[in-house]
Protein backbone atom coordinates (compact mmCIF):
# COMPACT_ATOMS: atom_id res chain seq x y z
CA UNK A 1 0.00 0.00 0.00
CA UNK A 2 0.64 3.17 -0.49
CA UNK A 3 1.51 6.22 2.32
CA UNK A 4 -1.70 8.26 2.87
CA UNK A 5 0.25 11.41 1.29
CA UNK A 6 0.90 9.68 -2.09
CA UNK A 7 -3.34 9.39 -1.91
CA UNK A 8 -4.67 12.69 -3.76
CA UNK A 9 -8.51 11.04 -3.63
CA UNK A 10 -9.54 9.21 -1.08
CA UNK A 11 -13.28 8.08 -1.22
CA UNK A 12 -15.21 6.36 1.44
CA UNK A 13 -18.97 5.40 1.55
CA UNK A 14 -19.70 8.67 -0.42
CA UNK A 15 -23.43 8.61 -1.55
CA UNK A 16 -25.00 11.50 -3.65
CA UNK A 17 -28.57 12.17 -4.05
CA UNK A 18 -30.13 14.65 -6.81
CA UNK A 19 -33.48 15.78 -6.28
CA UNK A 20 -34.29 12.99 -3.74
CA UNK A 21 -32.81 9.53 -5.97
CA UNK A 22 -29.88 8.13 -5.07
CA UNK A 23 -26.97 8.54 -7.78
CA UNK A 24 -24.14 6.80 -5.89
CA UNK A 25 -24.32 5.07 -2.78
CA UNK A 26 -21.35 3.74 -0.56
CA UNK A 27 -18.86 4.08 -2.96
CA UNK A 28 -15.19 3.59 -1.62
CA UNK A 29 -12.68 4.25 -3.69
CA UNK A 30 -9.30 5.42 -3.43
CA UNK A 31 -6.57 7.04 -6.55
CA UNK A 32 -2.74 7.47 -5.79
CA UNK A 33 -0.51 10.11 -7.18
CA UNK A 34 -0.13 10.13 -10.62
CA UNK A 35 -2.61 7.63 -11.42
CA UNK A 36 -5.63 8.08 -13.91
CA UNK A 37 -9.47 7.15 -13.08
CA UNK A 38 -11.55 6.33 -16.24
CA UNK A 39 -15.00 6.66 -15.04
CA UNK A 40 -17.51 4.49 -17.27
CA UNK A 41 -20.91 3.64 -17.22
CA UNK A 42 -24.22 3.26 -19.33
CA UNK A 43 -26.40 6.95 -19.24
CA UNK A 44 -27.30 8.05 -15.61
CA UNK A 45 -25.41 6.07 -14.19
CA UNK A 46 -23.89 8.47 -12.14
CA UNK A 47 -20.55 9.52 -14.02
CA UNK A 48 -21.33 13.15 -14.04
CA UNK A 49 -22.60 13.31 -10.27
CA UNK A 50 -19.22 11.39 -9.22
CA UNK A 51 -17.37 13.92 -10.96
CA UNK A 52 -19.45 17.15 -9.67
CA UNK A 53 -19.48 16.18 -6.11
CA UNK A 54 -15.90 15.21 -6.10
CA UNK A 55 -15.34 18.95 -7.47
CA UNK A 56 -17.81 20.35 -4.79
CA UNK A 57 -20.29 21.09 -6.78
CA UNK A 58 -22.59 18.63 -6.06
CA UNK A 59 -23.22 18.13 -2.14
CA UNK A 60 -22.38 15.09 -0.47
CA UNK A 61 -25.52 13.46 1.08
CA UNK A 62 -23.15 10.57 3.12
CA UNK A 63 -19.60 9.97 3.14
CA UNK A 64 -16.02 11.55 3.51
CA UNK A 65 -13.48 12.45 0.55
CA UNK A 66 -10.00 13.02 1.09
CA UNK A 67 -8.14 15.45 -0.90
CA UNK A 68 -4.42 15.37 -0.75
CA UNK A 69 -5.44 13.79 2.88
CA UNK A 70 -7.60 16.96 3.85
CA UNK A 71 -11.62 16.46 3.93
CA UNK A 72 -13.21 18.11 1.28
CA UNK A 73 -15.02 21.07 2.02
CA UNK A 74 -13.00 21.92 5.10
CA UNK A 75 -10.81 24.04 3.02
CA UNK A 76 -13.27 24.84 0.00
CA UNK A 77 -10.58 27.49 -1.52
CA UNK A 78 -7.60 25.09 -1.02
CA UNK A 79 -9.69 22.27 -2.63
CA UNK A 80 -10.68 24.67 -5.60
CA UNK A 81 -6.83 25.66 -6.38
CA UNK A 82 -5.83 21.75 -6.47
CA UNK A 83 -8.07 20.56 -9.39
CA UNK A 84 -9.45 21.64 -12.62
CA UNK A 85 -12.71 20.45 -13.07
CA UNK A 86 -13.57 20.37 -17.34
CA UNK A 87 -17.20 19.78 -17.47
CA UNK A 88 -19.79 18.73 -20.00
CA UNK A 89 -19.70 22.21 -21.51
CA UNK A 90 -16.86 24.54 -21.85
CA UNK A 91 -17.04 27.37 -19.98
CA UNK A 92 -15.92 29.70 -22.96
CA UNK A 93 -17.25 32.51 -23.71
CA UNK A 94 -18.74 32.72 -27.01
CA UNK A 95 -17.82 36.69 -27.24
CA UNK A 96 -14.06 36.00 -26.59
CA UNK A 97 -11.27 34.94 -28.60
CA UNK A 98 -10.19 31.29 -27.66
CA UNK A 99 -6.90 32.63 -26.01
CA UNK A 100 -8.68 35.95 -24.02
CA UNK A 101 -11.09 33.18 -22.66
CA UNK A 102 -8.18 30.75 -21.47
CA UNK A 103 -6.46 33.89 -20.54
CA UNK A 104 -9.27 35.00 -18.33
CA UNK A 105 -9.66 31.41 -16.85
CA UNK A 106 -5.40 31.59 -15.77
CA UNK A 107 -5.82 35.05 -14.40
CA UNK A 108 -8.59 33.60 -12.23
CA UNK A 109 -6.50 30.79 -10.76
CA UNK A 110 -3.63 33.43 -10.23
CA UNK A 111 -1.60 31.94 -13.36
CA UNK A 112 0.38 34.62 -15.08
CA UNK A 113 1.24 33.29 -18.45
CA UNK A 114 3.05 34.98 -20.64
CA UNK A 115 1.88 34.89 -24.36
CA UNK A 116 4.85 32.36 -25.35
CA UNK A 117 3.38 30.12 -22.59
CA UNK A 118 0.23 30.38 -24.07
CA UNK A 119 1.16 29.81 -27.33
CA UNK A 120 2.87 26.31 -26.41
CA UNK A 121 0.00 25.38 -24.49
CA UNK A 122 -2.82 25.95 -27.43
CA UNK A 123 0.21 23.66 -29.25
CA UNK A 124 -0.30 21.25 -26.97
CA UNK A 125 -3.31 21.00 -28.32
CA UNK A 126 -2.69 21.42 -32.03
CA UNK A 127 -4.90 24.36 -32.08
CA UNK A 128 -2.87 27.63 -32.16
CA UNK A 129 -4.32 28.57 -35.48
CA UNK A 130 -7.50 29.13 -33.03
CA UNK A 131 -6.03 31.35 -30.78
CA UNK A 132 -7.70 34.79 -32.21
CA UNK A 133 -10.59 33.05 -33.55
CA UNK A 134 -14.10 34.19 -31.69
CA UNK A 135 -15.51 31.03 -29.60
CA UNK A 136 -18.67 31.59 -31.32
CA UNK A 137 -16.74 31.06 -34.87
CA UNK A 138 -15.55 27.51 -33.81
CA UNK A 139 -17.28 24.12 -33.87
CA UNK A 140 -18.03 22.53 -31.16
CA UNK A 141 -14.68 19.96 -31.30
CA UNK A 142 -12.70 23.05 -31.73
CA UNK A 143 -14.31 24.58 -28.82
CA UNK A 144 -13.94 21.03 -26.72
CA UNK A 145 -10.29 21.26 -27.62
CA UNK A 146 -10.15 24.98 -26.43
CA UNK A 147 -11.17 23.98 -23.00
CA UNK A 148 -8.66 21.34 -22.97
CA UNK A 149 -5.77 24.10 -23.20
CA UNK A 150 -6.47 24.96 -19.59
CA UNK A 151 -5.10 22.04 -18.88
CA UNK A 152 -1.82 22.10 -20.62
CA UNK A 153 -1.62 25.41 -19.34
CA UNK A 154 -1.47 23.88 -15.75
CA UNK A 155 0.67 20.93 -16.44
CA UNK A 156 3.33 23.60 -18.08
CA UNK A 157 3.08 26.15 -15.17
CA UNK A 158 2.64 24.12 -12.68
CA UNK A 159 4.52 20.76 -13.38
CA UNK A 160 7.31 21.39 -10.99
CA UNK A 161 5.04 22.43 -7.95
CA UNK A 162 4.98 20.18 -5.00
CA UNK A 163 1.55 18.96 -5.39
CA UNK A 164 0.26 18.51 -8.63
CA UNK A 165 -3.69 19.58 -9.64
CA UNK A 166 -6.03 16.73 -9.82
CA UNK A 167 -8.09 17.06 -13.07
CA UNK A 168 -11.98 16.12 -13.72
CA UNK A 169 -12.84 15.65 -16.62
CA UNK A 170 -16.75 15.29 -17.93
CA UNK A 171 -16.38 13.48 -21.20
CA UNK A 172 -13.78 15.00 -22.75
CA UNK A 173 -13.91 12.98 -25.71
CA UNK A 174 -17.20 13.74 -27.12
CA UNK A 175 -16.84 15.94 -30.21
CA UNK A 176 -13.00 16.14 -30.52
CA UNK A 177 -11.24 13.54 -33.63
CA UNK A 178 -8.72 10.98 -32.95
CA UNK A 179 -5.92 13.16 -33.61
CA UNK A 180 -6.75 15.48 -30.57
CA UNK A 181 -7.97 12.18 -28.26
CA UNK A 182 -4.12 11.32 -28.52
CA UNK A 183 -2.84 14.49 -27.56
CA UNK A 184 -5.33 14.67 -24.56
CA UNK A 185 -3.62 11.57 -24.07
CA UNK A 186 -0.58 12.91 -24.30
CA UNK A 187 -0.81 15.26 -21.83
CA UNK A 188 -3.03 13.17 -19.32
CA UNK A 189 0.33 10.83 -19.65
CA UNK A 190 2.73 13.60 -18.90
CA UNK A 191 0.57 14.90 -16.06
CA UNK A 192 0.54 11.38 -13.92
CA UNK A 193 4.46 11.55 -14.47
CA UNK A 194 4.79 14.64 -13.17
CA UNK A 195 2.82 13.56 -10.10
CA UNK A 196 -0.65 14.34 -10.71
CA UNK A 197 -3.78 12.54 -10.59
CA UNK A 198 -6.59 12.52 -12.89
CA UNK A 199 -10.30 11.37 -12.97
CA UNK A 200 -12.13 11.27 -15.99
CA UNK A 201 -15.52 9.92 -17.16
CA UNK A 202 -15.24 7.98 -20.68
CA UNK A 203 -17.20 6.05 -23.45
CA UNK A 204 -14.47 6.01 -25.65
CA UNK A 205 -11.63 4.28 -25.30
CA UNK A 206 -7.96 6.37 -24.80
CA UNK A 207 -4.81 4.56 -24.47
CA UNK A 208 -3.23 5.89 -20.82
CA UNK A 209 0.26 4.54 -19.08
CA UNK A 210 -1.21 4.82 -15.67
CA UNK A 211 -4.81 3.53 -15.71
CA UNK A 212 -7.54 2.43 -13.47
CA UNK A 213 -11.03 1.60 -14.08
CA UNK A 214 -13.88 2.20 -12.64
CA UNK A 215 -17.15 0.71 -14.05
CA UNK A 216 -20.34 2.41 -12.71
CA UNK A 217 -22.59 -0.17 -13.66
CA UNK A 218 -20.59 -3.65 -12.04
CA UNK A 219 -20.25 -1.31 -8.80
CA UNK A 220 -24.25 -1.09 -8.53
CA UNK A 221 -24.54 -4.37 -9.21
CA UNK A 222 -21.99 -5.37 -6.58
CA UNK A 223 -23.98 -4.03 -4.42
CA UNK A 224 -23.04 -0.11 -4.50
CA UNK A 225 -19.28 -0.92 -2.96
CA UNK A 226 -16.61 -0.75 -5.06
CA UNK A 227 -13.21 -0.73 -3.74
CA UNK A 228 -10.22 0.08 -6.26
CA UNK A 229 -6.85 -1.00 -5.87
CA UNK A 230 -4.38 1.63 -6.51
CA UNK A 231 -0.19 1.61 -6.88
CA UNK A 232 1.70 4.33 -6.89
CA UNK B 1 -7.66 37.71 -5.38
CA UNK B 2 -7.71 41.22 -6.59
CA UNK B 3 -6.41 40.34 -9.85
CA UNK B 4 -9.56 37.36 -10.44
CA UNK B 5 -12.14 40.44 -9.18
CA UNK B 6 -10.36 42.75 -11.91
CA UNK B 7 -9.92 40.17 -14.58
CA UNK B 8 -13.88 39.45 -14.40
CA UNK B 9 -14.83 42.92 -14.80
CA UNK B 10 -12.44 43.42 -17.51
CA UNK B 11 -13.86 40.36 -19.24
CA UNK B 12 -17.23 41.35 -19.08
CA UNK B 13 -16.57 45.14 -19.96
CA UNK B 14 -15.10 43.65 -23.20
CA UNK B 15 -18.06 41.35 -23.78
CA UNK B 16 -20.33 44.45 -23.53
CA UNK B 17 -18.15 46.52 -25.81
CA UNK B 18 -18.32 43.93 -28.37
CA UNK B 19 -22.57 43.51 -27.58
CA UNK B 20 -22.35 47.27 -27.63
CA UNK B 21 -26.30 46.72 -29.22
CA UNK B 22 -27.07 45.91 -25.97
CA UNK B 23 -25.72 48.81 -24.14
CA UNK B 24 -27.31 51.03 -26.55
CA UNK B 25 -30.73 49.57 -26.54
CA UNK B 26 -30.98 49.78 -22.77
CA UNK B 27 -29.76 53.53 -23.46
CA UNK B 28 -32.47 54.17 -26.57
CA UNK B 29 -35.24 52.84 -23.99
CA UNK B 30 -34.07 55.24 -21.19
CA UNK B 31 -34.29 58.35 -23.76
CA UNK B 32 -37.20 57.60 -25.32
CA UNK B 33 -39.31 57.02 -22.12
CA UNK B 34 -38.33 60.82 -21.34
CA UNK B 35 -38.45 61.46 -24.93
CA UNK B 36 -42.47 60.82 -25.04
CA UNK B 37 -43.39 62.52 -21.77
CA UNK B 38 -43.26 66.29 -23.10
CA UNK B 39 -45.10 64.74 -26.35
CA UNK B 40 -47.90 63.67 -24.20
CA UNK B 41 -47.80 65.87 -21.61
CA UNK B 42 -47.58 68.86 -23.35
CA UNK B 43 -44.58 71.37 -23.33
CA UNK B 44 -45.39 73.26 -20.08
CA UNK B 45 -42.17 73.43 -18.82
CA UNK B 46 -43.85 74.07 -15.39
CA UNK B 47 -45.29 70.72 -14.91
CA UNK B 48 -42.68 68.94 -16.80
CA UNK B 49 -40.27 69.96 -14.00
CA UNK B 50 -43.12 69.03 -11.58
CA UNK B 51 -42.54 65.08 -12.83
CA UNK B 52 -38.82 65.41 -13.78
CA UNK B 53 -37.95 63.27 -11.26
CA UNK B 54 -40.03 60.79 -10.90
CA UNK B 55 -39.84 60.27 -14.73
CA UNK B 56 -35.79 60.01 -15.13
CA UNK B 57 -36.23 57.64 -11.99
CA UNK B 58 -38.84 55.63 -13.28
CA UNK B 59 -37.27 55.80 -16.98
CA UNK B 60 -33.95 54.36 -15.23
CA UNK B 61 -35.89 51.81 -13.46
CA UNK B 62 -37.62 50.13 -16.78
CA UNK B 63 -34.52 50.66 -18.17
CA UNK B 64 -32.13 48.56 -15.96
CA UNK B 65 -34.69 45.65 -15.38
CA UNK B 66 -34.73 44.14 -18.49
CA UNK B 67 -31.08 43.85 -18.83
CA UNK B 68 -30.53 42.43 -15.87
CA UNK B 69 -31.70 39.02 -16.40
CA UNK B 70 -28.72 37.98 -18.80
CA UNK B 71 -25.92 38.83 -15.96
CA UNK B 72 -26.02 35.28 -15.20
CA UNK B 73 -28.03 33.57 -17.84
CA UNK B 74 -25.37 33.80 -20.79
CA UNK B 75 -22.45 32.40 -18.41
CA UNK B 76 -25.02 29.54 -17.44
CA UNK B 77 -25.46 28.39 -21.20
CA UNK B 78 -22.00 28.25 -21.99
CA UNK B 79 -20.86 26.72 -18.45
CA UNK B 80 -19.19 29.49 -17.23
CA UNK B 81 -20.43 29.44 -13.93
CA UNK B 82 -18.89 26.39 -13.40
CA UNK B 83 -15.33 27.33 -14.13
CA UNK B 84 -16.91 30.85 -11.33
CA UNK B 85 -17.47 28.36 -8.85
CA UNK B 86 -14.28 26.21 -9.40
CA UNK B 87 -12.27 30.03 -9.05
CA UNK B 88 -10.29 29.34 -5.82
CA UNK B 89 -11.43 33.01 -4.80
CA UNK B 90 -14.59 33.83 -2.44
CA UNK B 91 -17.47 33.51 -4.65
CA UNK B 92 -19.35 36.87 -3.35
CA UNK B 93 -15.99 38.53 -4.40
CA UNK B 94 -16.34 37.51 -7.92
CA UNK B 95 -19.65 38.09 -7.64
CA UNK B 96 -19.12 41.86 -6.94
CA UNK B 97 -16.75 42.38 -9.69
CA UNK B 98 -19.57 41.38 -12.03
CA UNK B 99 -22.04 43.80 -10.20
CA UNK B 100 -19.16 46.44 -10.89
CA UNK B 101 -19.14 45.60 -14.38
CA UNK B 102 -22.76 45.27 -15.04
CA UNK B 103 -22.64 48.89 -12.94
CA UNK B 104 -20.48 50.40 -15.70
CA UNK B 105 -22.49 48.95 -18.77
CA UNK B 106 -25.94 49.54 -17.81
CA UNK B 107 -25.71 52.13 -15.09
CA UNK B 108 -23.41 54.57 -16.26
CA UNK B 109 -24.64 55.22 -19.42
CA UNK B 110 -27.71 56.36 -17.73
CA UNK B 111 -26.24 58.46 -15.38
CA UNK B 112 -23.95 60.59 -18.30
CA UNK B 113 -27.20 60.71 -20.48
CA UNK B 114 -29.51 62.38 -17.18
CA UNK B 115 -27.98 66.09 -17.81
CA UNK B 116 -29.63 66.85 -21.22
CA UNK B 117 -32.29 63.94 -20.41
CA UNK B 118 -32.93 66.53 -17.35
CA UNK B 119 -32.47 69.11 -19.42
CA UNK B 120 -35.41 68.03 -22.07
CA UNK B 121 -38.06 67.38 -18.96
CA UNK B 122 -36.75 71.34 -17.99
CA UNK B 123 -34.49 70.40 -14.87
CA UNK B 124 -32.69 73.43 -13.25
CA UNK B 125 -29.18 73.56 -14.36
CA UNK B 126 -28.36 73.66 -10.39
CA UNK B 127 -30.39 70.65 -9.83
CA UNK B 128 -28.17 68.10 -12.49
CA UNK B 129 -25.38 67.42 -9.85
CA UNK B 130 -27.54 65.74 -7.27
CA UNK B 131 -29.50 63.85 -9.71
CA UNK B 132 -26.59 62.66 -11.50
CA UNK B 133 -25.40 61.48 -8.01
CA UNK B 134 -28.47 60.13 -7.30
CA UNK B 135 -28.77 58.20 -10.33
CA UNK B 136 -25.37 56.88 -9.99
CA UNK B 137 -25.92 55.38 -6.12
CA UNK B 138 -29.10 54.43 -6.67
CA UNK B 139 -28.49 52.40 -10.27
CA UNK B 140 -25.88 50.70 -8.58
CA UNK B 141 -28.06 49.89 -5.81
CA UNK B 142 -30.71 48.60 -8.95
CA UNK B 143 -27.62 46.32 -10.26
CA UNK B 144 -26.31 44.61 -6.82
CA UNK B 145 -30.00 44.12 -6.18
CA UNK B 146 -30.27 42.96 -9.81
CA UNK B 147 -27.36 40.55 -9.77
CA UNK B 148 -28.72 38.84 -6.53
CA UNK B 149 -32.29 38.20 -8.76
CA UNK B 150 -30.47 37.04 -11.81
CA UNK B 151 -28.96 34.10 -9.86
CA UNK B 152 -31.77 33.56 -7.80
CA UNK B 153 -33.78 32.99 -10.93
CA UNK B 154 -31.17 30.58 -12.85
CA UNK B 155 -32.95 28.26 -14.37
CA UNK B 156 -36.59 28.94 -13.75
CA UNK B 157 -38.97 29.50 -17.05
CA UNK B 158 -39.78 32.99 -17.80
CA UNK B 159 -36.60 34.57 -15.76
CA UNK B 160 -37.63 38.14 -16.76
CA UNK B 161 -40.93 38.62 -16.12
CA UNK B 162 -39.98 36.88 -12.38
CA UNK B 163 -36.79 39.38 -12.28
CA UNK B 164 -39.35 42.17 -12.53
CA UNK B 165 -41.79 40.83 -9.72
CA UNK B 166 -38.89 40.17 -7.45
CA UNK B 167 -36.66 43.54 -8.22
CA UNK B 168 -39.38 46.40 -8.44
CA UNK B 169 -41.37 45.96 -5.02
CA UNK B 170 -37.26 45.82 -3.49
CA UNK B 171 -36.51 48.47 -5.55
CA UNK B 172 -38.91 50.95 -3.91
CA UNK B 173 -36.87 52.47 -1.17
CA UNK B 174 -34.30 53.40 -4.07
CA UNK B 175 -37.06 54.95 -5.97
CA UNK B 176 -37.98 57.10 -3.21
CA UNK B 177 -35.13 58.64 -1.87
CA UNK B 178 -34.01 58.76 -5.88
CA UNK B 179 -36.50 60.81 -6.12
CA UNK B 180 -36.50 62.96 -2.72
CA UNK B 181 -32.52 64.08 -3.36
CA UNK B 182 -33.71 64.77 -7.14
CA UNK B 183 -36.86 66.92 -6.07
CA UNK B 184 -34.88 68.54 -3.62
CA UNK B 185 -32.52 69.93 -5.93
CA UNK B 186 -35.26 70.91 -7.78
CA UNK B 187 -36.78 73.41 -5.43
CA UNK B 188 -32.78 74.01 -3.86
CA UNK B 189 -33.38 72.34 -0.19
CA UNK B 190 -31.05 70.29 1.25
CA UNK B 191 -30.63 66.81 -0.67
CA UNK B 192 -27.88 65.50 1.69
CA UNK B 193 -30.75 63.42 3.87
CA UNK B 194 -31.90 61.79 1.16
CA UNK B 195 -28.69 61.19 -0.42
CA UNK B 196 -27.28 59.66 2.79
CA UNK B 197 -30.54 57.22 2.88
CA UNK B 198 -30.00 56.42 -0.28
CA UNK B 199 -26.04 55.95 -0.19
CA UNK B 200 -27.47 53.47 2.85
CA UNK B 201 -29.09 51.45 0.70
CA UNK B 202 -26.92 51.07 -1.45
CA UNK B 203 -24.15 49.89 0.90
CA UNK B 204 -26.57 47.69 2.65
CA UNK B 205 -26.94 45.78 -0.92
CA UNK B 206 -23.17 46.02 -1.29
CA UNK B 207 -22.85 43.85 1.84
CA UNK B 208 -25.90 41.64 1.06
CA UNK B 209 -26.14 41.41 -2.51
CA UNK B 210 -23.11 39.51 -3.18
CA UNK B 211 -23.35 36.08 -0.48
CA UNK B 212 -26.95 36.40 -1.61
CA UNK B 213 -26.22 35.79 -5.58
CA UNK B 214 -23.22 33.60 -4.14
CA UNK B 215 -25.41 31.31 -2.55
CA UNK B 216 -28.16 31.38 -5.37
CA UNK B 217 -25.08 30.21 -7.95
CA UNK B 218 -23.86 27.06 -5.76
CA UNK B 219 -27.56 26.08 -5.34
CA UNK B 220 -28.21 26.44 -9.41
CA UNK B 221 -25.17 24.45 -10.05
CA UNK B 222 -26.38 21.15 -8.20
Amino acid sequence: MTSPDHITLDVQHLTVRRASATIISGMVFTLAQGTALLVTGANGSGKTSLLRGLAGLLPVDQGTILINGRPAGEDPLTDKDDMIYIGHRDGLSSGLTAAENIRFWATCRGMNATPDQLTEAFDALGIVHLMASETRHLSEGQRKRVGLVRLALDHQLNRHRATQSLWLMDEPLTAIDSAAAALLARLINAHTAAGGSVVMTTHADIALDRARHLNLDTAARENSVHSLEVAS
Amino acid sequence: MIGAVLAIIRRDLTLSWRGLSDVIAGLSFFTMIIALVPLALGPDPASLALIAPAVLWIAALLATVPQMERLFAVDAAEGGIDHLLMTPHPLPLLVLGKAIAAWISIGLPLVLASPLMGMMLGLPTTAITTVMLALALGTLGLLLLGIAAAALVLGAKRGGVLMAILILPLAMPILIFGTAASAAAMTGDNAATALTLLAAITLMMLALAPPAAAISLRHAAE
